[in-house]
């Protein structure tokens, strides 16, 4: 992986995305403030979400077990793979055994997550994206940057271009009229798919329905007509009811889009419908791992709403690529510790100021910014030793300078001096520090607060009653 | 009444006008202020930068010279979250947790204390000036809110107060973070800035040291330090370190 100071710059720099990102998420975030404003205590309905979900995961071990006794008992196969391959074969398997040449696939994370795409093409199987977002970065060989709206970082002209040349739709600009052009490309894809895959909102322990949301219906078109449909999610994504799937239903749309309800709510029986075999793939894939990690075990909470990452400030300067794997955003800093490969594992945690503007908004009372210092924690084991180590010197010898009086004193005379003696040496440890040019570094006081708040008391001494001063 | 004032590294070193300020601000209420140069960092920067174990040391030195009854002060909001909440990440066990329990009760931020305690109506000050404030995110998201800060600059007569559209939004500091990732940083701080500017305020006001250096410094750097001077919140009221309208640069 390219440093990821480099990459930083190279978006910060990329007027096209910061024009996109600018649009979509000031539109995003208006949305969710109004939709979350009318609610006469959103406050409230994410305390009963967040509850939900706590629960939920705190129960896995129950759930699971029941959620596929259910599907089970009504003919849903349930195949549990512990990784990303396991699970790819899983699918892979299911396409050969039943000649799949054609398959449809709607907006799935997890999907994504185990590169599903890839590994069915591999294996000689059409895969083609129906979610209007997908099916834009399918086509322009891109990774989704969002994880609810996967072409965040395009424009809509560029949105536009992408259709007009790889699967010559009229060129336009205009979101509805695309999404009308690529509804028609699809039809033939409808009719001649044979296995649709699909991902899970919520996947219910007690009555085995499958909750999955979407907008524009073309997941539903899917995996209502396909012979085979495979629902791909993460074990963490079960609930223990129905109402506790409309509890988060109430606080899911709001958060995402700014929609009190997504224009598609389906809920699917346990039993698949007549004439067709369903599948529910749980995939594990480090959730176990995060589940036994203290109180990282909260990332499991997440209904991938994506409010975290609309929110914020680093995501909106550089967009979802710069996170280097599938999920971006303050939710993906603290995943990646479990899920996310090993190259992104080292950086990731740096790309936040510890704002915590995620977790004001996360629906589901995940704490972002506290679990984001933690990740921290366990990002030094993926990086460079050397790196640790000078970091960790670094701050031991801030530690001692801070460590008693005299050193304190000792070591902002030593600033001082420096800033006097050697002003070329400090200006370089200042440019490395990134405190330069654009960003002047602060000087060191002439007289510190406490030198300048003794000698005033010492100079009331006497002359004034009581009054402040002193010590302890 | 008597609080301990813990001016915190930051701010000690590099902004000594804003700790006299804050000094200053609360002996205007009514408030007895003693200062314990013992005190120096409450270990942020490591426990930020994820490694916890090492500011444990620098933890349980402050709690050691906090073991007193006195409140606890501070014009930081984020020193003040480290206390109050990270120390959790310590394992403290034994006398050092009962030392954190008993300092999580009695420390606040600056305007939370005045505010919590009633005191801010004993509060008068003039600062005939143009103003921005701009919420220091952890003293918007994990001490006091907007509202203890809205409460005190009701007491500032003659200011007017500017709303920026982007007054809750992180102007970049982040600690480690301004170092790893500056240029990110600084975009981010830019963009704050740029929101704020176009109000023409005289004075942007905030509520932790780091966000102060960080605006201050991009303000300084690219020679915009004459349009507006940043602050801390306390320095209205008290003129600790203001520039006049007029004299600008
Ligand atoms: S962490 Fe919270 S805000 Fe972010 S995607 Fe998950 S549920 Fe939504």
């Amino acid at each position: 992986m390219a440093d990821l100071r480099d990459i930083v710059r190279e978006k910060l720099a990329d007027n096209a995305l910061q024009a996109a990102l600018a649009r979509a998420l000031g539109i995003v975030r208006g949305k969710r403030t109004a939709a979350v404003s009318e609610l006469a205590s959103f406050e409230d309905a994410k305390a009963v979400a967040a509850a939900v979900r706590s629960n939920a995961v705190q129960r896995l071990k129950d759930y699971l077990p029941q959620l596929e006794a259910r599907l089970a008992d009504e003919g849903t196969h349930v195949l549990w793979a512990r990784d990303a391959a396991e699970a790819c074969r899983m699918i892979v398997d299911i396409a050969r055994q039943r000649s799949v040449r054609r398959c449809v696939m709607s907006k799935s994370m997890v999907a994504e997550e185990i590169g599903l795409e890839a590994a069915l093409k591999n294996a000689g199987t059409v895969v083609v994206q129906s979610d209007l977002g997908e099916r834009v970065v399918q086509l322009a060989h891109q990774k989704p940057s969002h994880i609810t709206a996967p072409c965040l970082h395009l424009s809509a002209a560029e949105v536009g271009r992408i259709l007009h040349e790889k699967s010559g739709i009229e060129l336009s600009s205009d979101p509805e009229k695309l999404s009308r052009a690529v509804a028609r490309t699809l039809r033939p894809v409808f009719l001649d798919a044979q296995m649709a895959v699909s991902g899970v909102n919520f996947a219910v322990a007690e009555t085995g329905n499958l909750v999955l949301v979407e907008n524009e219906g073309n997941g539903r078109m899917g995996y209502t007509m396909a012979p085979v449909h495979v629902a791909v999610t993460g074990i963490e994504k079960v609930v223990g009811t129905l109402a506790d799937a409309a509890a988060l239903l109430a606080v899911l749309p709001r958060s995402a889009t700014g929609q009190r309800a997504t224009c598609y709510v389906s809920i699917l029986p346990p039993r698949p419908f007549p004439g067709q075999e369903r599948f529910l793939v749980l995939v594990d894939n480090g959730r176990s791992a995060a589940f036994g990690a203290g109180p990282m075990r909260d990332v499991l909470r997440c209904i991938r709403c994506g409010a975290c990452m609309n929110a914020c400030p680093v995501y909106e300067r550089v967009g979802g690529h710069v996170y280097g794997w599938t999920y971006p955003g303050p939710i993906g800093i603290v995943l990646a510790p479990f899920l996310g490969p090993q190259e992104v594992r080292a950086e990731i945690s740096d790309l936040c100021s510890l704002c915590g503007a995620c977790t004001e908004v996360c629906p589901v009372g995940i704490p972002l910014d506290r679990l984001i210092v933690l990740a921290r924690g366990l990002s030094h084991s993926c990086r460079p030793a050397a790196v640790v180590k000078r970091e960790r010197s670094a701050l031991e010898w801030f530690g001692r300078a801070m460590g008693g009086r005299v050193s304190y004193r000792l070591s902002h005379l030593g600033h001082k001096l420096a800033r006097a003696w050697f002003p070329k040496k400090l200006a370089r440890t200042e440019a490395e520090l990134g405190w330069s040019g654009v960003r002047t570094a602060p000087g060191p006081a002439a007289v510190l607060f406490r030198s300048r708040f003794k000698r005033r008391a010492a100079a009331e001494d006497g002359t004034a009653d009581e009054g402040s001063g002193g010590e302890v | 009444m008597k609080v301990a004032l813990f001016v915190p590294c930051l701010m000690d070193r590099f902004l000594p006008d804003a700790g006299m300020a804050a000094a200053r601000l609360l002996e205007s209420a009514g408030v007895q202020v003693v200062v314990d140069s013992r005190l120096t960092c409450c270990g942020q920067p490591a426990v930020n930068a994820g490694h916890p174990d090492l500011a444990r040391k620098m933890a349980l030195r402050m709690l050691k010279l906090a073991e007193h009854e006195l409140p606890v002060v501070v014009p930081s909001g984020s020193c003040v979250a480290m206390m109050r909440d990270s120390y959790g990440l310590m394992d403290l066990s034994g006398q050092d947790a009962e030392r954190w329990r008993s300092l999580r009760g009695r420390v606040f931020e600056l305007a939370e204390f005045l505010v919590e305690r009633g005191l801010t109506n004993r509060v008068t000050a003039r600062c005939e000036a143009r103003v921005v404030v701009h919420h220091s995110c952890h003293h918007l998201r994990h001490v006091a809110g907007s509202g203890a800060l809205a409460v005190l600059l009701e007491r500032l007569e003659g200011a007017s107060l500017l709303e920026s559209e982007q007054a809750r939004q992180c102007c970049g500091f982040g600690g480690v973070f301004s170092s790893k990732l500056p240029e990110l940083s600084i975009a981010m701080g830019r963009a704050r800035l740029d929101a704020m500017l176009k109000l023409e305020p005289r004075y942007i006001a905030l509520a932790d040291a780091g966000c102060v250096l960080q605006l201050s410094g991009i303000l300084e750097g690219e020679g915009l330090s004459k349009r507006a001077q940043v602050v801390h919140y306390a320095q209205l009221f008290t003129g600790d370190g203001l520039k006049p309208l007029d004299a600008g640069e």
